[in-house]
């Protein structure tokens, strides 16, 4: 039974109180879908879960007992360097200046530069830490104090080599907009903990984000599961602050007059969209005071600002990351920030300084205090680009490039913490040159597949049905890497 | 369990939930099973995955999808199905059976039967096991309506269909909506405007018969009903203003949007609508418009990534072309068959690859559309232009004949700090404090009686900062303004201002004509900057309006008024003072005895720089990828796929002997992007090229290439480039699009004698940079280097070797106008006298100079041509060029839009089937045509893209009508009559009504294809016309209204929410067409975070309150509107928008800056308005929402805005603060309405139709 249903199946459609509707239905604030969903979405929902619903985010229970209830995606868009950062290559130091044998580089594509271009050794002294003792380059000193609480993978391979496709790629299984993102499913699959909050919220802090909004769409899912923007200028959330001259009192006026309104018709019409209207009124009402409480960060201790490096006037990753811990005490779901600016095809050292100083310490601050604070246990925190780069220099007179390294699809590094990953662990390696994966290949699709996991999914029977077939983030691919769960 | 698709399982499922019983579908517990609907479902998804038209993944060679392969023994021997007999059939003993090793499926699949599902198969299976075809692809028939009891309900053949049916359910249709209600839903439907309430009464008022149809002739025949129809058609188009992907730079699509919406506007027939789309280009002697019309599936996205790989992307277009072909037209889930048979419908995975090679064989042009409009304007300017153009020659600068005296002691005077010496030559060098701007002040004895010129002359300086002639580094300066007063000596004369007719110089910068400094105004000026000009002897000769004669001796003050700033100020100079003496030669006659004096000396200098070059044959020419054609002009032309790295092969044969140098002549064409010469049209520069190798064998030996020089190259990418070591340099001509250009490469030791030469050229980049039109030339002489003039002037040059021709050239039409356009000069006299010999050399114009006559008139064609060349470069006259290519820029351009072009025969494209849909992976070649389970292609007609295109829209097709029909059904309605608008497969869902679809289909053609007749006949109807209004029992009943006891009522899509406020509050531009417009949203919405940032210009003006579809639509990073409204991205084709309904909605309508214009616009109408509270409260209402007020509900308004005005009164709140403005009266009362209007455009009513 279901709010809606519920309250016509006793036919008084006129009884509708906006207090009755919000304690009785579990609405997510992201978006409250309609009942016309019924025809498409709800034939397809969960197989677990087979009756009608009118509340496309109402919580679900996963497939499986979950460790993760929530993500926090650190998005490295751009690719990050992992033979600088995470994968210590000495035998490229010996090779530094000499092209690498044809038979290493035949077959892979690359997007500047031409196979036979030299090597370039690493660019940064590495180093031991922890109790697990993974290996970590000096430009991830902050990084180095959590290592044991994350989980290095070493041999993650994709099929992109180019960035936007690459990225929609890592998040929706697909290289060309339009399928849904991680994010998507996973609020498909869960649904909602917050009504006062939408349930998958992206930030961005760097450059623009080359793969756009397909990386928080949800394609062909109803759009009640498309990730909300929360914004660095203007208003966090779009149109959330009244306009000029509209007081508190005038706000609640004025939504108390539309209600009433709307009440009218309802009873008229006996259409209950009106309803989900009417409730939706209030949701946004009420949203415009949690996204501001939300966005408060003079409650944060020093300590805690300092922590993370976070001024809290000026948007920033570390603020982001801050946030996101703030939004997840608040039951949201999913949270991704993107911080684009890896893309080093020239002077790879630089852009590492200046990259890693803006995230590598508020990076660490998350997963320090989410575990302080106990919320690392349910919170999965993924960090990582869409590929790696190459072991190869790029070098190119003609566009002002030296000392850079171009896309290296075929394997680059990501971290994981929390949510049930096995904390300490390296896993996977590549080859002494760092260009193919050596042991434990870890495809995008098994990443994808390994996440659900930790969330309580079969990524094979989290299934939608579109277009006459059932589709998965995985495609037809992916297995569970089932040696990184703890 | 699965919930079963088709509508009787919605029905049901619905039904068990809501404790209601089943709503009159045969359920399968007890009645017939029905192969389609009952059978088919549970065969596709769980068993035709293995058992199914895919042969590779066919399991135990078992087919379950064809009857006859069904009857025969399986791999194991035993018979899947023996009809009658259930319990001989292994398919029943299989879904039965409880032996994991046993039971189908088989448990890992999970794809578990139901008890029920297994017996609907064992019945089947004993009522003999029958097959039926799939209904959509049986071409549909009109089965004649059926009759009901209510014999006075039906209007048309629709009521028929639904009557009966509900009269089969037992139910009973809803009444007739009031007229508000209908006035609204008709006009929301079909323009997609609400009516103001002066049109809705003139409807409600009408009781005259036919009232209802008068007004929906009506509004069929409103400009506004091609944009309402034409958004829908967008959304399947996948239409956006920017290409997509990480840059996502904008696009110019728009005139394929205004074809849309004018074809729509002129009902033109769908199948003619469809072919011009898909092939409009093949069609004979195609329009314009035809051409503009195949944008349709140029829509797709475009990855100019840095890097990426061209073809990779083509073919993903060319993907999603199929996939939005056969859900547009066909629904069918083509999509699914790119990487393996289709799991479920008959479409084998090469037959995917057969459709797509119909559509495979387009190159994809930009192109500009010429419109009648921008035509006319152009036609004058650009005659103007032709005009000045020809002119160019005689407009040499020049007043000599002057007498000129320079003042031996003049005194300097400066406003800023500068000081002067005055140098024994009568100019001054300007030294000491170097302020940002100056005004040089000097005064002087009048030298002469009569005063017609003042010359200002800059001189180069070595004491002078860098070298001068001015202040700055660079040497330049800026003379802001020129001013000189005389006042004659003895008397009270007063010191009178002198007017300056004219001023001629030199040399002008571009943009600082030497004008400037006479036009009264001190932000502009002369200056002597860039190319051409620089660190030289300058002057400009500055004519009076009126020549000052003096009785007396005068005093003279020059002002040179320095305003620009930054130290652009004289340095060195000299002002003289001339007297042109009356009775004089004509001034024509004088410029163009120096010009022909200048020419002579440009001749002589030009002469030893150009070579003689023959022009080779390319006896053969081929590349890596591109197709190189070889032109009737010996230029290979190069078209096709372009790649990351494209090689080009030319051979040449019947070579000179002792070649020295080869001259790359690279061309424009109008094929080529911004008229070429390069390819480039992603990423790059477009139009330009980028030559990183050339390579030259004779006879297979390498020829080494040295001094490589060009005439234009953009920074350092210059010929060198092309034989440097380096293969990431290149040469490249950005800048200098639009015009040929040249290369000149001398080989390092002579090629004495060769068979073939052959030229490679390597275009090597991160992007496709290819050439597209190229010539070669050689020469056997030493030196050879790149020049600028046009072959024929080179050619003219060459002639010119010989002293008798040069004579004559110079000599030519000596005192002739030689304007081209007027008639031939007559050869002079001496050039008669004088035959010049012919020419040695091979080259030229192929001319043969004979005796007489004909010597001298070829001298003066040569004359004119090269002295129309010198007009292009002589420094004199940068000025005179400068204007004309300000016009030039100024010149209105034509629009532009991407279309398709088929190759030409003999390019054909080839396509390979692809294994597992990878670009990667091709496999063997297949052949055009169509899925076999659907008519074959006419056998008469090639198969290609048109072709494809009129096969769609064939009677013989049995999709493209139902599934068009079909679409327009869920416009009018909510939801089609197959609720799965893009799937008309097995998986799709079954027909609510399916003779009423088939009929409507028929009658779609039956009516010529008439979409405006169509939907005359939907909306006629008594269905559409019923009331929406539910009672509890029919909701529960028929939640989704399938079953149409009631008319539609649902939320309006993004566009129409906003059209609808707009129109409303009165703001809606009414303008159809042109480029997209950006209407105000929050800010950074299309900058923050997205790679490829736009600048959200906010359009002011009547563009501020365009309808929605003309708003600019940007993928990845969408105008948050439309986008939070459900709006698509323009990513992917869309068959159907969701309808959400979330808080985020409400805060745009409750804040959104464009909302709250529309509020306060309404506001300023109540209060403007006449009459009471009431009366105002009612006229805001019934333009938000059409009908008239409940007394309730106008006494809610009408309290609600007493209380708001009172807080304003009380300054509770600011009525300022709300409007945005301090002007107007009753200020209170317009911002109290304006909160009323704004309570109203959130009304749920307001959003809805209904």
């Amino acid at each position: 039974m279901t709010c809606q249903d519920s309250q016509y199946a006793r036919g008084e459609p006129r009884l509708n109180s906006r207090r009755w509707f919000l304690r009785e239905c579990g609405l997510g604030l992201g978006k409250i879908a309609l009942g016309t969903l019924l025809t498409d979405a709800f034939a397809a929902t969960l197989r677990a879960d087979t009756g009608p619903r009118t509340d496309a985010l109402k919580p679900r229970a996963p497939h499986f007992p979950a460790k993760a209830k929530r993500v926090i995606h650190l998005f490295m868009a751009g690719a990050p360097s992992q033979l600088d950062l995470f994968d210590y290559k000495p035998e490229l130091i010996k090779l530094a200046g000499k092209p690498l044998p044809p038979s290493v580089v035949a077959g892979q594509r690359y997007a500047f530069i031409r196979p036979d271009a030299a090597v370039l050794g690493p660019q940064f002294k590495f180093e031991r830490h922890g109790q697990s003792g993974a290996e970590l380059s000096e430009m991830l000193p902050h990084l180095a104090k959590v290592v044991d609480d994350i989980c290095l993978i070493k041999s993650v391979r994709t099929d992109q080599f180019n960035h936007a496709p690459g990225q929609i790629f890592l998040n929706t299984g697909f290289s060309q907009p339009g399928r849904p993102s991680l994010g998507s499913w996973v609020l498909y699959g869960l649904g909602s903990e917050t009504q006062d909050l939408p349930a998958f919220i992206v930030m961005s802090t760097g450059a623009g984000i080359s793969g756009g909004s397909a990386n928080w769409s949800s394609g062909f899912m109803p759009s009640v599961y498309t990730g909300v923007r929360l914004r660095n200028q203007g208003d966090p959330i779009l149109d959330v602050s009244s306009p000029p001259g509209v007081d508190a009192k005038l706000q609640r006026d004025t939504l108390d007059m539309i209600g009433d309104l709307n009440r009218a018709r309802l009873g008229l019409v006996g259409d209950p969209e009106i309803d989900t209207r009417i409730a939706s009124y209030e949701l946004a009402y009420r949203l415009q005071t949690s996204a501001p409480e939300l966005m408060d960060l003079k409650k944060e201790s020093k300590e805690t600002l300092e922590l993370y490096g976070c001024d809290p006037e000026k948007p920033s990753f570390a603020r982001a990351c801050l946030l996101a811990r703030r939004m997840i005490e608040r039951g949201v779901r999913f949270v991704n920030i993107y911080h684009e600016g890896w893309d080093a095809h020239s002077d790879v050292a630089g852009n590492l300084k200046t990259n890693c100083g803006a995230t590598d310490q508020a990076s660490a601050a998350l997963v320090q205090d989410l575990k302080r604070r106990g919320l690392l246990e349910e919170t999965l925190v993924i960090w990582g680009g869409e590929f790696g780069r190459t072991p190869m220099v790029e070098t190119n007179a003609a566009l002002g490039r030296s000392l850079g390294r171009d896309h290296h699809p075929a394997a680059f590094t990501m971290w994981m913490a929390g949510g049930g990953i096995k904390p300490g662990l390296t896993y996977g390696a590549t080859d002494d040159l760092g260009f193919q994966v050596a042991k434990d290949e870890v495809h995008v699709y098994d990443l994808q597949a390994t996440i659900l996991r930790c969330l309580g999914f079969d990524h094979e029977r989290l299934t939608y049905a579109y277009q006459g077939r059932e589709f998965r983030l995985t495609d037809v691919h992916g297995k569970v890497v089932e040696n990184l769960l703890a | 369990m699965i919930i079963r698709r088709g509508l009787w399982a919605l029905l049901l499922t619905a039904a068990r939930a809501y404790g209601a019983a089943d709503p009159g579908n045969t359920a399968p517990a007890g009645g017939a099973v029905d192969f389609l609907r009952d059978v088919r479902p549970i065969l596709a998804s769980h068993c035709f995955k293995c058992h199914g038209p895919d042969e590779e993944a066919r399991k135990a060679k078992l087919r379950l999808d064809l009857r006859e392969n069904a009857l025969q023994p399986a791999k194991s021997g035993e018979l899947p199905i023996v009809p009658g007999k259930p319990d001989r059939s292994e398919l029943v003993r299989r879904v039965f059976s409880a032996d994991e090793n046993e039971a189908m499926p088989p448990p890992a699949a999970n794809k578990d039967l139901t008890p029920d599902q297994k017996e609907i198969l064992k019945r089947w299976v004993a009522a003999g096991a029958e097959y039926k075809p799939h209904w959509a692809f049986v071409k549909p028939s009109q089965a004649p309506p059926p009759a009901t009891r209510d014999a006075a309900w039906p209007r048309n053949a629709i009521d028929q269909f639904v009557l009966a049916r509900l009269e089969r359910e037992g139910l009973k249709p809803s009444p007739r909506a009031d007229d508000y209600t209908l006035a609204r839903r008709l006009y929301l439907d079909l323009i997609g405007l609400p009516p103001t309430p002066e049109q809705a009464d003139a409807f409600a008022n009408d009781h005259a018969p036919g009232a209802y149809e008068r007004l929906v002739d009506r509004l069929l025949a409103s400009p506004h009903y091609g944009e309402r129809w034409a958004r829908r058609w967008l959304d399947l188009a996948r239409y956006a203003d920017t290409n997509g992907f990480e840059k996502d730079r904008p696009r110019s699509m728009w005139p394929w949007r205004d074809w849309v919406i004018e074809a729509l506007n002129r009902d033109m027939p769908f199948d003619e609508f469809t072919i011009e789309q898909m092939a409009g280009d093949m069609l004979p002697q195609a329009t314009q418009d035809q051409r503009v019309a195949t944008g349709f599936h140029r829509n797709t996205m475009r990855n100019e990534e840095g890097g990426i790989d061209p073809l990779e992307y083509r073919f993903y277009s060319t993907v999603d072309r199929v996939n939005v072909t056969a859900t547009a037209w066909l629904g069918l889930t083509m999509a699914c068959a790119q990487c393996h048979t289709h799991k479920y419908d008959p479409i084998q995975h090469s037959e995917y690859y057969r459709f797509l090679a119909c559509l495979n064989n387009a190159d994809e042009p930009k192109v500009e559309v010429i419109d009648a409009a921008t035509e006319a304007k152009r036609k004058p300017a650009q005659a103007e232009i032709d005009a000045l153009e020809a002119a160019l020659p005689d407009q040499f600068p020049l007043p000599l004949g002057i007498d000129w005296l320079t003042p031996g002691a003049a005194e300097f005077a400066s406003a800023h700090g500068a000081e002067a010496e005055l140098l024994s030559d009568g100019s001054f060098r300007v030294g000491g404090k170097n302020p940002e701007k100056e005004v040089y002040t000097l005064t002087f004895s009048a030298p002469l009686r009569r005063i017609t010129h003042l010359e200002l002359e800059a001189i180069p300086d070595e004491k002078v900062g860098k070298g001068g002639p001015g202040r700055t580094e660079h040497g330049n300066f800026v003379l802001s303004e020129l001013e000189m007063e005389v006042q004659e000596t003895g008397g009270d004369a007063k010191a009178r201002r002198v007017k300056f007719a004219s001023a001629e110089a030199d040399f002008s910068q571009e943009g600082y004509p030497v004008q400037n400094a006479i036009d009264g105004k001190t932000d502009t000026g002369w200056g002597i900057g860039g190319g051409g000009g620089g660190r030289q002897h300058h002057y400009a000769i500055f004519a009076l309006a009126e020549p000052v004669e003096l009785k007396t001796a005068a005093n003279i003050t020059v002002r040179l008024i320095q305003d620009y700033g930054s130290q652009h100020t004289l340095g060195r100079f000299r002002v003289s003072l001339g007297t042109e003496p009356p009775g004089r030669i004509a001034t024509a006659e004088r410029r163009r005895a120096l010009r022909d004096e200048k020419f002579a000396k440009w001749l002589r200098d030009t002469l030893p720089t150009a070579s003689d070059w023959k022009r080779l044959h390319p006896a053969e020419a081929f590349s890596n990828s591109p197709t190189l054609a070889i032109q009737e002009d010996d230029s290979v032309f190069a078209s096709g796929d372009f790649t990351k790295n494209d090689i080009y092969t030319v051979a040449f044969r019947h070579l000179p002997e002792g070649v020295k140098a080869l001259r790359l002549e690279v061309l424009p064409d109008d094929r080529l992007p911004m008229h070429g010469p390069g390819t480039i049209s992603y990423e790059g520069p477009e139009g330009d090229f980028w030559l990183s190798n050339l390579k030259v064998t004779a006879d297979g030996k390498t020829v080494g290439l040295t001094n490589a020089s060009q005439d234009f190259a953009r920074d350092n990418n210059d010929a060198a480039k092309a034989i440097d070591e380096d293969r990431q340099s290149g040469w490249s001509i950005n800048g200098g699009q639009g015009k040929p250009h040249y290369a000149v490469f001398q080989f390092a030791e002579g090629v004495a004698k060769a068979e073939e030469l052959r030229v490679e050229l390597t275009f090597e980049k991160y992007y496709a940079a290819a050439l597209g039109r190229f010539r070669v030339w050689v020469t056997t002489e030493d030196r050879a280097s790149a020049s600028p003039l046009s072959n024929e002037a080179l050619a003219a040059l060459v002639q010119c070797r010989h002293p008798e021709r040069l004579q004559a050239i110079l000599a030519a039409n000596l005192g002739i106008d030689a304007r081209p356009g007027s008639s031939p000069p007559a050869p002079s006299e001496a050039a008669r006298e004088k035959p010049v010999a012919p020419s040695e050399s091979g080259g030229g114009k192929g001319e043969i100079p004979g005796k007489g006559g004909l010597a001298a008139s070829g001298a003066a064609a040569e004359r004119e041509i090269l002295l129309r060349e010198f007009a292009q470069w002589s420094p004199a006259l940068a000025g005179a060029r400068s204007e004309i290519e300000k016009r030039r820029a100024e010149l209105p351009a034509f629009s532009t839009t991407l279309v398709m072009r088929e190759r030409p025969p003999g390019q054909t494209r080839r396509t390979f089937r692809q294994h597992r849909g990878d670009f990667l992976q091709p496999k063997e070649e297949v052949a055009p045509g169509a899925p076999a389970f659907l008519p074959p292609l006419p056998a008469d007609a090639p198969p290609n893209r048109l072709t494809l295109a009129r096969w769609l829209v064939s009677p013989e097709n049995p999709l493209t009508a139902r599934v068009v029909m079909n679409r327009q059904w869920e416009a009018f309605f909510g939801a089609g009559i197959v609720r799965t608008l893009q799937d008309f497969g097995f998986q799709g869902e079954l027909p609510s009504h399916p003779e009423l679809l088939d009929w409507l289909a028929v009658e779609f053609m039956r009516q010529g294809w008439s979409l405006k007749k169509m939907h005359k006949l939907i909306v006629m109807s008594a269905t559409y016309q019923q009331a929406s209004a539910v009672s509890p029992a029919l909701r529960e009943r028929d939640p989704l209204n399938a079953l149409l006891a009631r008319g539609p009522r649902f939320r309006l899509e993004a566009e129409l929410v906003r059209d609808t406020a707009l129109t409303a509050s009165g703001l809606l531009s009414e303008k159809i067409g042109g480029p997209s417009v950006y209407p105000p949203q929050p800010p950074g919405v299309s900058t923050e975070g997205a790679y490829g940032p736009l600048e959200w210009k906010t359009s002011e003006g009547p563009d501020r309150y365009r309808r929605g579809l003309y708003t600019f639509a940007k993928r990845t990073a969408p105008f948050a509107m439309t986008a939070t409204f459900d709006g698509p991205s323009g990513e992917a084709c869309l068959a159907r928008r969701d309808r959400s309904d979330t808080p985020l909605q409400a805060l745009t309508l409750l804040n959104d800056t464009a909302f709250l214009e529309c509020s306060r616009a309404l506001g300023e109408l109540a209060v403007k308005a006449s009459g009471d509270d009431a009366q105002r409260a009612e006229l805001i209402f019934r333009r938000c929402l059409t009908r008239p007020p409940t007394p309730e509900e106008r006494d809610k308004l009408v309290a609600f805005y007493l209380k708001q005005r009172d807080r304003f009164a009380h300054g509770e709140l600011k009525a300022g603060e709300l409007l945005n403005t301090k002007d107007g009266e009753r200020l209170n009362e317009q911002a109290a309405w304006t909160t009323v209007a704004r309570a109203l455009l959130n009304l749920d009513e307001t959003i809805t139709k209904s």
